[in-house]
């Protein structure tokens, strides 16, 4: 049943049409009842007057013979005689039509009319009489036939005043009774066409109501889609109809556009993190194009120098001179590990070996005027790091910590673990520095020239950023430092540390086509 | 607390939609039930008035030419004669006379009922020669005529059906005999009802006869003795008048004799009135509520009931038996009812 009234009203137009059709059906027929109750009520008051009407009628008929006589028989007038004969027939054809309707006897009134009709019969044979006398001049006849039609036509006026005064009272009692259901009927059709109104009104505004929501609905989805909002629900319509087919393709259509547009966002997204890499890459590239070009400077035709020093080295160990040759052995030893390729990784073991080389040349140039001290933790020499990070903060030690002091000074290197990160410290008792200075260095505002050691040419913030590079960490460095107290420098590596992110695979630098140092280290 | 939910709210309304809808509905279907069945009633009304007053399809139609007035044996006379109508299928066409003493008014309904052709009249006329030239008119035509009051009953086609006064006079006397407890013979003053007009003086009327039926009880037992006889014949000059003015004059007065029911009330408030109670007694004729009270408390002595409605009953019987042709009785008689304290409810 359900799926059939689905069926017939699933367009718009048959439900506009049915609704329509409804309300005019409702108010048409309540129109036809109230309209049917009142002719019949019309009908009756009508009918209650028509007897006196008629009554009147018959009386003014019932005068008209009667003057028309009396002039006929005082002027033997054949006008007159015509008038009576003409108003006679009229009054006779009144008064059949009027007492022949009688159905029975019912009332006093049906009584009435019957003696009236009786009493107009009598007349009427008393006129007749009259004039038949008349017209043979036997006055006597006639007039005593005059007189007994007027005592006739005398009762019929009193009958029929009485008749009427029945019929009045009779009708007035009947309004009377009639007025209070009268009353109440009126009543009944207020209330009756007050709630067909209302009814019609509450039909139409659920039809409205039901046909605008879904539109509304539409409208306000359009509207924020035109606000760029693509993420407001979905407009709901449970009818069948157009409305319904029109939601839906709103609905695809702003999925689709939704779609469409995350899309591009997705694209412009990866584009822009691509972007970024790049740009990190350019960086990195930067910093170890800055990195190499200092170690290129230092280069200088490494295999000259490198066949020069174990000519002297050997020169020293045939002269007999040990400590030349372990100093031209620390200081080959400290080459070579300077000029490898700065994109290699390398352990902790061998970032203090070559500072131990570094300390060893550092005593025969300068004697024990600074003195270091180690306190190393050996599980964490293993650890994999990028090559030449302690050697510059020793250098930076040495230069600016400690060199222009001359008490000389010491400079501590501890390598220990703290929670699941390892800590390389460089700490020296030089002259420290100021919150200003320390500010820079922490925010790599001091210029690579300012920091750069003498042997590595590399600066703190060259360190600092291979680094954050090579472990994808930021946090690595810590400084602590008051003038006049010493500097503290501490770097902070993962541990364990993570493998090494390929930065060939990832940014294809030319690094990876092979380096010319390290072939030339291989020599 | 409640929290907001679109689709709560729609399902409130849907309801309260649903609910409205109903009512409407009810309320439309009950209202045009409620139209129709006030239009029922009205059509009742109006369909009352159609109904037959006289039962089924009359046979007869008989004209009651009265003068009911205030005087309730012609009120029970009346209702006696419709209900007869009822059960002789007669329609009883009812011209009331306004003016007992204007026999011009029943004249001219004996000839208005005459031109009508009815079948019978039924008339309690009094005594005028007008008045006795309609009726015989009437009965010349060929219409049964019954008389209320006796007059000349000499037409065969007329017929008296009513008390018989002699013996109304009779009856009243012996009453009044035993109504003191004063020693014979009782000090008796006597209201006449009103008399009719009339012009002729040989006609004898119902107080004469009914004062010789009382004349002769007298006579035979000497134990009354005829002190006054008042006729009320003035509207100005009422029973309770004429009790005072008999009070006053005749302080020796035993028992005071009424001919009706209003005159026997009103001669009994007059005896309360000037305190006299146990001293003057009446003796009345109509049995009313005010009267049995009377009698109760001792003040009428008793009264004689004319039997108002078996009269007007049998005067449709007599009509309808005279239309059917069947024999009727010329005069007949309606005899009186005493009632005294013994046997008044």
């Amino acid at each position: 049943m359900r799926k059939f009234w689905g069926k017939m009203f699933n367009s718009i137009k048959t439900r506009v049409i049915a609704v329509f059709v409804l309300t005019m059906v409702l108010a048409g027929s309540t129109s036809i009842f109230i309209l049917g109750l009142s002719s019949n009520i019309i009908e009756k008051m009508d009918d209650m007057f028509a007897d006196n009407v008629e009554l009147k009628r018959f009386l003014n008929d019932l005068n008209q013979v009667s003057t028309n006589l009396t002039n006929y028989l005082v002027t033997a007038d054949s006008e007159s005689l015509l008038n009576y004969y003409r108003h006679k027939d009229l009054f006779q054809d009144r008064a059949q039509s009027m007492f022949h309707a009688m159905g029975g006897i019912y009332s006093q009134n049906d009584l009435i009319y019957k003696d009236i009709a009786y009493m107009v019969e009598a007349f009427l044979q008393e006129t007749e009489e009259a004039v038949r006398a008349k017209r043979m001049d036997n006055a006597d006849e006639y007039m005593a036939r005059y007189a007994e039609a007027n005592r006739i036509s005398k009762y019929i006026r009193t009958y029929a005043d009485r008749l009427n005064l029945n019929i009045l009272n009779s009708n007035t009692t009947q309004y009377l009774d009639m007025s209070e259901h009268l009353n109440k009927l009126r009543t009944a059709n207020f209330v009756l066409i007050i709630s067909v109104i209302l009814l019609n009104v509450l039909v139409l505004a659920y039809l409205t109501y039901n046909m605008t929501k879904p539109i509304i609905a539409l409208a306000n989805s359009a509207a924020e889609m035109s606000r760029g909002n693509f993420d407001a629900e979905d407009v709901e319509v449970i009818s069948q109809d157009e409305l319904s087919i029109m939601a839906n393709a709103f609905n695809e259509m702003k999925h689709s556009i939704k779609n469409y547009i995350r899309e591009l966002h997705n694209k412009a997204d990866t584009e822009s993190k691509l972007l970024e890499q790049q740009i990190e890459n350019l960086r990195m590239q930067s910093l170890l194009a800055d990195a190499e070009m200092k170690a290129l400077q230092m280069q200088i035709n490494p295999h000259f120098l490198f066949n020069t020093l174990n000519a002297g080295l050997q020169l020293a160990m045939m002269e007999g001179a040990e400590k030349t040759s372990a100093f031209l052995d620390n200081m080959s030893k400290i080459f070579r590990y300077n000029v490898k390729s700065l994109d290699r990784k390398v352990m902790l073991r061998d970032e203090l070996d070559t500072l131990k080389a570094y300390e060893a040349l550092f005593s025969v140039r300068f004697g024990d005027i600074i003195q270091f001290s180690y306190n190393i933790d050996p599980s964490l020499l293993e650890l994999e790091v990028p090559p030449l990070i302690i050697q510059p903060l020793v250098e930076n030690a040495t230069i600016h910590g400690l060199g222009n002091l001359e008490r000389g000074g010491n400079i501590a290197i501890s390598l220990y673990k703290e929670g699941n990160m390892a800590r390389i410290s460089v700490k020296d008792n030089g002259v420290g520095m100021n919150e200003e200075t320390k500010k820079r260095i922490l925010e790599g505002l001091c210029t690579e020239n300012e920091m750069a050691g003498h042997m590595t040419g590399i600066g703190l913030h060259n360190v600092v950023q291979r680094l954050k590079l090579f472990f994808c960490h930021e946090d690595v460095i810590e400084v602590y430092s008051e003038p006049g107290r010493g500097t503290e420098i501490v770097l902070k590596i993962p541990c364990p540390v993570p493998a090494l992110v390929s930065i060939d695979s990832k940014t294809q630098t030319p690094m990876t086509g092979g380096d010319p140092y390290v072939q030339s280290v291989s020599l | 607390m409640d929290r907001y939910s679109p689709v709560l709210e729609g399902n409130r309304m849907k309801w309260l939609y649903k609910t409205l809808l109903a009512l409407l509905f009810i309320t439309m279907v009950t209202s045009a039930g409620l139209a129709a069945y006030y239009f029922g009633l009205v059509n009742q009304v109006y369909d009352k008035s159609t109904h037959n007053i006289f039962g089924e399809q009359p046979k007869y139609h008989f004209s009651l030419v009265l003068n009911a007035g205030d005087d309730d044996y012609w009120q029970s006379f009346k209702e006696g004669v419709i209900e007869a109508g009822k059960v002789y299928h007669a329609a009883i066409e009812y011209n009331s006379v306004t003016d007992p003493l204007d026999m011009d008014q029943v004249v001219e309904y004996i000839h208005i009922a005459n031109k009508s052709r009815v079948d019978g009249i039924i008339v309690n006329g009094g005594y005028s020669s007008s008045y006795s030239e309609a009726i015989n008119k009437a009965a010349e035509s060929g219409i049964h005529i019954v008389v209320g009051m006796v007059g000349s009953v000499d037409n065969q086609r007329l017929s008296y059906v009513g008390t018989n006064f002699y013996d109304f006079g009779v009856k009243a006397a012996k009453l009044i005999s035993q109504a003191s407890s004063k020693a014979s013979p009782v000090n008796l003053a006597v209201i006449l009802s009103h008399e009719s007009a009339t012009d002729d003086k040989t006609m004898v009327s119902q107080n004469d006869i009914l004062m010789s039926g009382m004349a002769s009880v007298m006579e035979s037992e000497k134990k009354i003795n005829l002190i006054t006889t008042l006729y009320r014949n003035s509207h100005l000059l009422g029973a309770e008048d004429l009790t005072r003015c008999i009070l006053a004059e005749y302080p020796n007065v035993d028992v005071i004799f009424c001919t009706n029911a209003k005159d026997t009330a009103a001669a009994a408030r007059v005896i309360v009135e000037r305190n006299l109670v146990g001293e003057v007694v009446v003796v009345g004729t109509g049995l009313t509520d005010e009267i049995k009270h009377y009698i109760k408390k001792g003040i009428v002595f008793g009264v004689l009931d004319r039997n108002g409605y078996n009269a007007g009953f049998k005067s449709v019987e007599v009509l309808a038996g005279s239309v059917a042709d069947s024999f009727q009785s010329s005069y007949i008689n309606i005899p009186a009812d005493i009632y005294t304290a013994i046997n008044i409810e």
